[in-house]
C-alpha cells in the first residue's frame, strides 16, 4: 500500500512537472511575440474557469475526446492500435441523424437510446472491420485504421451532399433535428448536455469490464501477452476483432451524442474532425485508465476553452495553446521530466546530458 | 463522357498527373524504408512532411530562392525526426506512439509558424515556386516526352532516388549493416555494429527525404503552404512500403499505383462535374486498402522492425 503509494505521488509530480514544462515554452513563445506571457495565461485561466458557460464550454469540449480516448484505450488493452476513432465518430453521427430524423413522432428518450445504438452499432461495425483485417489478415490496423478514417469522411460527403441532403437550403448538410429530440441540458445557461453523464458512466463500465471480469481479463491477457493467451484457449482473433468492435462502438457514441446534443445537424466537415486524433492523445496522458481519460479530456477542454477568450482579448493564438498541449504528450510520453529528476539527484553521465540538452533545444 | 476519356490529351494529362501525385508519396516512401529497414518504424511521415512544407514556404519567401527552401525542408525534416530518434533510440519510448506524438507536434508547431509568419488570411500567400525543367530531346517525345520530362527537379530527384536506394542498400557496405540492424540488432551488435549509429541514419534519412516531400507539395506543387496540406499522404507513404514488400521497387509500383488512382479522380471530376465530387476523393484511400488486404502476405518486413534495441534486455 505504502509503495503504490508512493509511487502514484511520484507519477503525480512527474505530470505535474510535465505541464509546467510545457507551459514555460509556451511563456517564451508568447513572449517572442511580444505578449506578457503572464499577463496572457491570467486571461487563459479566466476563461477556463471565469463563470459556469465557460465551465460548460469545457465540458462540451470535453466530450466526444474523452469518449474516443476510452475507444482508443479499450482496444490498446487488447494491444490494438485504434486509429480509426475519427472515421467511427462519423458513423456514429450518421446512425444518430437517421433516427433521429426518421422517427421523429417517438417520444424523445426512446429516439435517444435507439439514436445511440444505431450510433454505436456503425462505429462498432466500421472499427470491427480493421480488426477482422488484422486478426484474419494480419494486415496492419494502424494503417488500416487510418485509411478508412478518410474513407468514412468522403462517404460522408457523399451521404449530406446526395440522399441526406437538406430539404430546404442548398448547403452540404442534413437537416436540423428537433428542438424536442435534442439531449437535456444539465446546467442552465451553459450547452452542457447529457453526454457528460453518459461518457462518466462509460468511463465506469470500462474500468469494471477491464478490471472485475472473465472476458474483461481474456481481453487484457491478448494484449499483454497473445501466445500465451492463446496457449490458455483464449482465441486471439476474437478478442482483437471484439476489442475493435466495442471501441469503434465507443466512439460512435460520441458521434451520437455531438449529434444530438451540440451540432443538431451532420455537416459536410464533420469527418475533418479532429476527435479521433485528440483522443489518442488523451489516451497517452490519461496513462490508459478510464478515469484519468477523464480528467485528462476535461483539462484540455478547459485549456481549449481558455485559449479561446485568450485568442479574442488578446490576439495571441489558439495555435500557441495548440503546441503546448502537444508538448505536454510529448513530455509526458518520453517521460523527460523524470529522467531530468533522476539526473538532478545522480551525477550525471557525459553522455546523458547531452542528450537532455540536445532534446531539450528542440522542443523549443 | 468515354469519347472526353478516349483522346491523347486526356491519356497525356493523365500520366503527367499521375508521375506527379506519386513523387511525394515516392519520396516520403524511400525515407519510411530507410528508417524500417533500420528497424525504425515511423507513423510520424505526416508530421515531418507538414514541417518540410511549413519550413520551404517560409525560407522561400524569405530568400526568393527556392533552393534554399529544399535545404531549410529538409533540415526541417531531420530536427524533427531527431526527436522521435532521441525518444525511441536513447529513451526507449515506443515506436508508434512516438510517431503520433510527432505528428500532433508538427502540426501544432505548422500552424503556430504559418500564422505567425504569413498572419491569418483568407487566401494563402503564394511563393515562387520550382519552375519545369524540359529535358531536350526525350521532352519531345509523343504523349509521354510531356508527361515525363517537362516536370519539375524534384520530380527527377524522387524517380533517380529509387536505383540509387537500392544500391545503396542491397549493394554497398553500410546498406547491409543498415539492414542487418533491422533485422536482428542483437547479432548485428555481437558483430561491432552500433544499433544506435544506424538506427540514426535511419532516420536522418527519412527525415530529409520526408521533409523533401513536404517542400515539392508546398513549392513545387501548390506553390503556397495550406492548412492540411499533407492530408493523409505519409499515411498512404507509409502503406506503400508495406505494400511495395520493403524495397525500393516495390515502393515505387505502389506508390504509382496510388498516384494513378489519385489523378484519374482528379481527371474524371475535372471532365465531367456531375459524378458526385466527395465519393471519387476515396478512390485512393480505396484502392490503397483493398491492395493492403488483398494482395498481402504476412510477416514479410524486417524482422525487428518496431522493437527498441538495449543491450540490458
Amino acid at each position: 500500500m505504502n509503495t503504490s503509494w508512493k509511487r502514484i505521488g511520484g507519477k503525480a509530480w512527474r505530470l505535474a512537472l510535465s505541464i509546467l514544462l510545457a507551459f514555460i515554452v509556451g511563456a517564451i513563445i508568447i513572449a517572442v511575440q511580444g505578449h506578457n506571457p503572464l499577463e496572457a495565461y491570467g486571461i487563459l485561466i479566466k476563461g477556463a474557469f471565469g463563470s459556469v458557460n465557460n465551465i460548460g464550454e469545457a465540458l462540451v469540449k470535453a466530450v466526444p475526446i474523452a469518449f474516443c480516448g476510452l475507444s482508443v484505450m479499450f482496444a490498446f488493452k487488447c494491444s490494438v492500435f485504434n486509429i480509426g476513432a475519427q472515421g467511427q465518430v462519423v458513423w456514429g453521427a450518421i446512425g444518430a441523424i437517421l433516427v433521429a430524423l426518421n422517427l421523429k413522432s417517438l417520444p424523445a428518450p426512446i429516439v435517444w437510446i435507439l439514436a445511440i445504438l444505431v450510433g454505436a452499432l456503425l462505429g462498432g461495425i466500421w472499427g470491427m472491420i480493421p480488426g477482422i483485417f488484422k486478426a484474419y489478415r494480419g494486415v496492419n490496423e494502424i494503417i488500416t485504421t487510418i485509411l478508412m478514417n478518410y474513407i468514412a469522411s468522403g462517404l460522408l460527403g457523399a451521404l449530406v451532399t446526395g440522399p441526406l441532403k437538406e430539404t430546404a437550403g442548398r448547403n452540404p448538410q442534413t437537416d436540423m433535428i428537433e428542438k424536442t429530440l435534442r439531449l437535456p441540458i444539465l446546467i442552465d445557461g451553459t450547452r452542457a448536455h447529457l453526454g457528460v453523464i453518459l461518457v462518466i458512466i462509460t468511463a465506469f463500465l470500462l474500468w469494471y469490464y477491464l478490471r472485475n471480469t472473465t472476458k474483461g481479463y481474456k481481453l487484457r491477457a491478448v494484449g499483454m501477452n497473445a501466445s500465451a493467451a492463446s496457449c490458455y484457449g483464449i482465441s486471439v482473433s476474437r478478442n482483437i476483432v471484439k476489442s475493435m468492435f466495442i471501441a469503434g462502438a465507443i466512439a460512435g457514441i460520441a458521434g451520437c451524442v455531438e449529434i444530438l446534443g451540440v451540432q443538431f445537424r451532420v455537416i459536410n466537415t464533420f469527418g475533418l474532425n479532429n476527435y479521433g486524433f485528440d483522443g489518442i492523445a488523451m489516451a497517452l496522458l490519461g496513462q490508459l485508465s478510464p478515469f484519468g481519460i477523464l480528467i485528462s479530456s476535461l483539462g484540455f477542454g478547459l485549456l481549449r476553452t481558455g485559449a479561446g477568450t485568450m485568442q479574442r482579448l488578446t490576439n495571441i493564438q489558439t495555435s500557441v495553446v495548440d503546441l503546448v498541449e502537444a508538448l505536454i504528450i510529448l513530455f509526458i510520453v518520453c517521460d523527460l521530466t523524470f529522467n531530468w529528476l533522476k539526473k538532478r539527484k545522480k551525477p550525471a553521465k557525459a553522455q546523458g546530458v547531452k542528450a537532455d540538452e540536445k532534446g531539450g533545444a528542440e522542443d523549443a | 463522357m468515354l469519347d472526353q476519356i478516349l483522346t491523347v490529351s486526356f491519356f497525356s494529362t493523365l500520366i503527367a498527373a499521375t508521375v506527379r501525385m506519386a513523387t511525394p508519396l515516392l519520396l516520403t516512401g524511400l525515407g519510411e524504408l530507410y528508417s524500417e529497414r533500420s528497424g525504425m518504424i515511423n507513423i510520424g511521415l505526416e508530421g515531418l512532411m507538414t514541417m518540410g512544407a511549413i519550413c520551404s514556404v517560409i525560407v522561400t519567401s524569405m530568400t526568393g530562392s527556392a533552393f534554399v527552401g529544399i535545404l531549410a525542408a529538409m533540415v526541417a525534416g531531420i530536427a524533427c525526426n531527431m526527436i522521435f530518434a532521441w525518444a525511441t533510440i536513447k529513451r526507449l519510448s515506443h515506436q508508434i506512439i512516438m510517431g503520433m506524438v510527432i505528428n500532433i507536434l508538427a502540426a501544432s508547431i505548422a500552424t503556430l509558424l504559418n500564422r505567425s509568419y504569413f498572419g491569418i488570411q483568407q487566401m494563402p500567400t503564394a511563393v515562387e515556386g520550382l519552375q519545369n525543367v524540359a529535358i531536350p530531346l526525350l521532352s519531345k517525345i509523343p504523349i509521354i516526352g510531356e508527361a515525363l520530362f517537362n516536370q519539375n527537379i524534384l520530380v527527377y530527384v524522387a524517380y533517380l532516388l529509387v536505383p540509387i536506394t537500392w544500391y545503396l542498400l542491397f549493394r554497398t557496405k553500410p546498406g547491409l549493416k543498415l539492414r542487418s540492424v533491422g533485422e536482428n540488432p542483437k547479432a548485428a551488435d555481437s558483430m561491432g555494429i552500433s544499433i544506435p549509429k544506424y538506427r540514426l541514419l535511419g532516420c536522418t534519412i527519412c527525415g530529409a527525404l520526408s521533409g523533401l516531400s513536404g517542400a515539392f507539395l508546398a513549392i513545387g506543387y501548390m506553390s503556397r503552404y495550406v492548412e492540411n496540406i499533407v492530408s493523409g499522404r505519409g499515411f498512404i507513404a507509409f502503406a506503400a512500403v508495406i505494400f511495395g514488400r520493403w524495397n525500393p521497387k516495390g515502393v515505387l509500383l505502389a506508390t504509382l499505383l496510388f498516384g494513378f488512382a489519385d489523378a484519374l479522380q482528379m481527371r474524371i471530376q475535372s471532365i465531367s462535374p456531375d459524378v458526385n465530387a466527395e465519393i471519387m476523393v476515396i478512390v485512393p484511400y480505396l484502392v490503397t486498402l483493398i491492395a493492403l488486404v488483398f494482395f498481402i502476405r504476412k510477416g514479410d518486413g524486417p524482422a525487428a522492425n518496431g522493437i527498441n534495441y538495449s543491450r540490458s534486455k
